[in-house]
């Protein structure tokens, strides 16, 4: 036989339940644009049934509903794969916006980059073959040759400060993998004090995944989740971030390139003793970029200026003044009189094409000061080796051919390379490389949208499901309200039988 | 699938920054007038596009070495000119005086002769600028000068097989490209292609020497002087003849040079043209093709517009 006032109780629990699950509609619905947010569903179970005894023998009778659990709609699987394909997205997208500003250094398609500047130099080269005994050429030879000198080291400065950009962002982006990784260590803790009683710490858990989203841009994570709740998340090399409510601390140490001297980074952990390699996300990108990408361009820039220093030196020096003596070099320093000379008579270090490697051509590359001293015009070796006259313009055309024809023999600099071909060879590669960045990131970004948009699918909020879930609750809070009046007038039939 | 609200407007705001940035694209082309405007827009064009604004300097460089080149020659030509005609004068006056003539006639004849030679020396000194064409490479020093009192002329130039130098006198302006070649690229004409030998110990030029010759064999057949008849005059003809040959031959080789830069200065000026069309070509930009585009991205901007203004406000909300 069921108690008397069971109904009572039964509508009692309905009501509750069904005013439970109207509150996480509404949760849900006020979380609609929150970033992170999965949305929840009430998972409702009846109660234990009772055993009542009938005429018939034994029944089992309900006795109402309540709330079994409170679940999140989450896939981990296609989180995992949103972490993964971020990772690529961002590497790549960093890749492509970095390489289109390298790119602008070597843009020469509006005139007035690199390529002009040697057209220019070679003009002005021609133009005093056939005048070489003209100040006005003479001048305009030189002024081409510091143009083009100025040109080539702006571009190796841009480049230079594109790479210490890139440290910068690096050891921005530490702080902010520092910051990310010790928030979701602390969420780590929180989620496995409030799950120890069995329930899921369902917006605690969303912070966290939203945490390892903003992880994910900038490196590749690998993440596994502990029995107690906890995640552990691991980056390349084995390395792991976060283990249960700690946290590895990384650290940047800057140093400075050798020897174009822009800034770099070394990241380490555990007190500097391992040393950290990403993979994927931007942090790696920007590492590729500068130790590889732009130190590659600088040394192709540095290419062009040991050729300047060294091949056309020596194409200079066998030609002959306008005073028909022997030529010393265009470019760097006059052999004899660098302040220096320990070794001139012998041809040693101190004339550029016999000199080892310095650190960086591109730093010691100058068009020669002797030049501008007073006559100092008249130093420019126009004159052939053979020349017997001032007129004699045959060896300015040879140098203004170097600049153009390539090489039958291959130089240290460029091999078998002009100046011109070698430099139309760097443009090439750099648009090669950009454009495969801009289409390897379009594809990333569309591959990238379509788990987005599934992760979107399982967990994002619809309004129209929310509100067709609200008249839904609404309906069944009503009707347990109608059932609980209808009772209570059963009830009050009961008492007042006389 | 399941389809949320987030979806709809995730997916509005995609395809309204693709839509935004084929746009800026296609106004970026059309602002520039050109397809490429950096490498990566297209990398064997951009590279190519070197190679011709390369092509086009280089042009721009042989078409002003060739208009210097032939300014140079037209100079020297008209001053040959003067030259020849001024060897002709002489020759006739010399002819004059082989038949029997008063003394006082011979001693006009050597005055204009005398006369002449200093216009040659005039002619052999022409400049270009300040730059002597006759000169050999010593381009900035008068190349003859007239001893007033002895009347000998003397070379101060350059010349070819000066001091075992094969290529002494040789100007070159390049118009070609190529290594340079003294023969091809040779503009002027020295001292020594133009009077004549240059005597190693004295520095006088052969036709000069032989017009002093001349001149004093006027004076000598007065008295009869150093055994000068008539007939030294009849064979100083003969050797003004050669003279006048040599000269005229020179004047010739640099005519037929003159002709070949004329020739590939115009050919220089087509390459221009065709140069600037390949380069056009290469980049391909066409403002009624980009103009059909920017319509074309217009269009998509607008439905893309329309349909999300009509799709995102929509809910249940607006019919509960």
């Amino acid at each position: 036989m069921a108690s008397t006032f069971g109904g009572l109780n039964i509508m009692t629990l309905g009501m509750s339940a069904q005013q439970l699950s109207q509150n996480t509609t509404g949760h849900n619905v006020s979380n609609a644009s929150t970033a992170g947010y999965s949305r929840q569903t009430v998972n409702l179970v009846t109660t234990t049934p009772q055993q009542i005894y009938t005429a018939n023998g034994m029944s089992m009778a309900g006795t109402g509903v309540t709330t079994a659990s409170i679940t999140r709609a989450r896939d981990f699987l296609v989180d995992t794969q949103y972490w993964q394909k971020n990772a690529t997205k961002n590497y790549w997208s960093t890749q492509s916006d970095v390489l289109a500003k390298v790119e602008t250094v070597f843009n020469d398609t509006t005139n007035t980059g690199i390529q002009n500047a040697m057209e220019l130099f070679q003009t002005a080269l021609g133009t005093l073959a056939g005048n070489p005994n003209e100040t006005s050429t003479r001048t305009a030879a030189r002024e081409a040759a510091s143009a083009l000198v100025e040109t080539l080291k702006t571009s190796g400065d841009d480049l230079i400060s594109q790479a210490s950009d890139a440290s910068t962002r690096i050891d921005t982006q530490i702080t902010q993998v520092n910051s990310y990784s010790k928030q979701i260590a602390a969420l780590n803790k929180q989620i496995v004090s409030q799950e120890a009683t069995g329930a899921t710490a369902n917006d605690l858990r969303d912070q966290r995944d939203k945490l390892v989203d903003e992880l994910s841009a900038l490196t590749q994570v690998n993440v596994s989740e502990e029995k107690s709740g906890a995640y552990t998340v691991i980056i390349a090399g084995g390395i792991s971030l976060v283990q249960g409510e700690h946290a590895t601390e990384l650290t940047v140490k800057h140093e400075r390139n050798t020897p174009y001297g822009y800034d770099t980074t070394k990241v380490t952990a555990l007190n500097g003793t391992i040393n950290v390699n990403f993979k994927d996300g931007s942090i790696a990108s920007l590492t590729t970029l500068r130790d590889t990408t732009i130190n590659g361009y600088l040394a192709d820039l540095d290419a062009m200026a040991q050729s300047l220093m060294q091949d056309f030196n020596t194409l200079h020096k066998q030609g002959q003044t306008n005073d028909l003596t022997a030529a010393d070099n265009f470019f760097g320093e006059s052999f004899g009189t660098a302040s220096t000379v320990d070794d001139y008579a012998t041809g040693g270090a101190n004339d550029p094409t016999v000199q080892a490697s310095p650190a960086s051509w591109l730093s010691i590359l100058k068009v020669n000061e002797d030049f501008y001293a007073t006559d100092g015009l008249n130093l420019i070796a126009a004159a052939g080796a053979s020349a017997a006259g001032t007129a004699d313009g045959t060896n300015a055309t040879v140098l203004k051919n170097w600049l153009v024809d390539d090489p039958s023999t291959a130089s240290a600099s460029l091999g078998k390379n002009s100046l011109s071909s070698y430099y139309s060879s760097i443009v090439s590669t750099i648009g090669v490389q950009s454009q495969q960045a801009q289409n390897v990131t379009t594809n990333q970004t569309v591959i990238f949208d379509s788990v987005a948009t599934t992760r979107e699918s399982v967990s994002g909020v619809s309004m129209d499901e929310e509100l067709s879930n609200m008249i839904k609750f609404q309906q069944a809070y009503g009707a347990c309200a109608k059932m609980l009046a209808t009772m209570d007038s059963m009830l009050d039939s009961l008492i007042n039988i006389r | 699938m399941r389809v949320t609200n987030n979806m709809l407007s995730n997916q509005f705001l995609s395809g309204y920054q693709t839509s935004l940035t084929r746009m800026t694209d296609i106004q970026e082309k059309v602002a520039a007038s050109k397809n490429i405007n950096r490498p990566s827009d297209n990398p064997v064009g951009a590279a190519r596009n070197l190679q011709f604004t390369a092509a086009s300097s280089t042009n721009s460089l042989f078409t002003q070495n060739a208009n210097d080149a032939i300014s140079w020659m037209k100079t020297s030509d008209s001053n040959l000119q003067t030259i020849v005609t001024n060897m002709t004068n002489i020759r006739t006056a010399v002819s004059s005086a082989i038949s029997a003539n008063p003394t006082t006639s011979y001693d006009a004849i050597a005055k204009q002769v005398d006369e002449m030679i200093n216009t040659l020396v005039q002619c052999g000194n022409a400049k270009v600028g300040d730059r002597y064409v006759f000169g050999g490479q010593n381009d900035s020093a008068e190349p003859f000068t007239r001893d007033e009192t002895t009347g000998v002329v003397t070379y101060n130039g350059t010349y070819n097989g000066q001091s075992g130098e094969a290529t002494a006198g040789i100007i070159t302006i390049q118009v070609v490209p190529g290594d340079i070649s003294t023969s091809r690229d040779k503009i002027n004409l020295d001292g020594s292609e133009v009077f004549g030998a240059i005597d190693t110990a004295t520095g006088v030029p052969k036709i000069f020497q032989d017009l002093l010759d001349i001149k004093q064999h006027l004076v000598d057949i007065q008295t009869g002087a150093n055994g000068v008849t008539a007939d030294t005059l009849t064979n100083d003809l003969g050797t003004m003849d050669t003279d006048s040959d040599y000269i005229i031959s020179g004047q010739t080789t640099l005519g037929a040079k003159q002709k070949s830069y004329e020739t590939i200065k115009t050919r220089l000026e087509s390459d221009a043209l065709i140069i600037a069309d390949d380069a056009t070509n290469n980049d391909g930009f066409d403002v009624g093709k980009a103009s059909i585009e920017m319509q074309l991205a217009e269009n998509a901007y607008n439905t893309l517009l329309a349909v999300g203004a009509n799709v995102l406000p929509k809910s249940l909300v607006d019919y509960l």
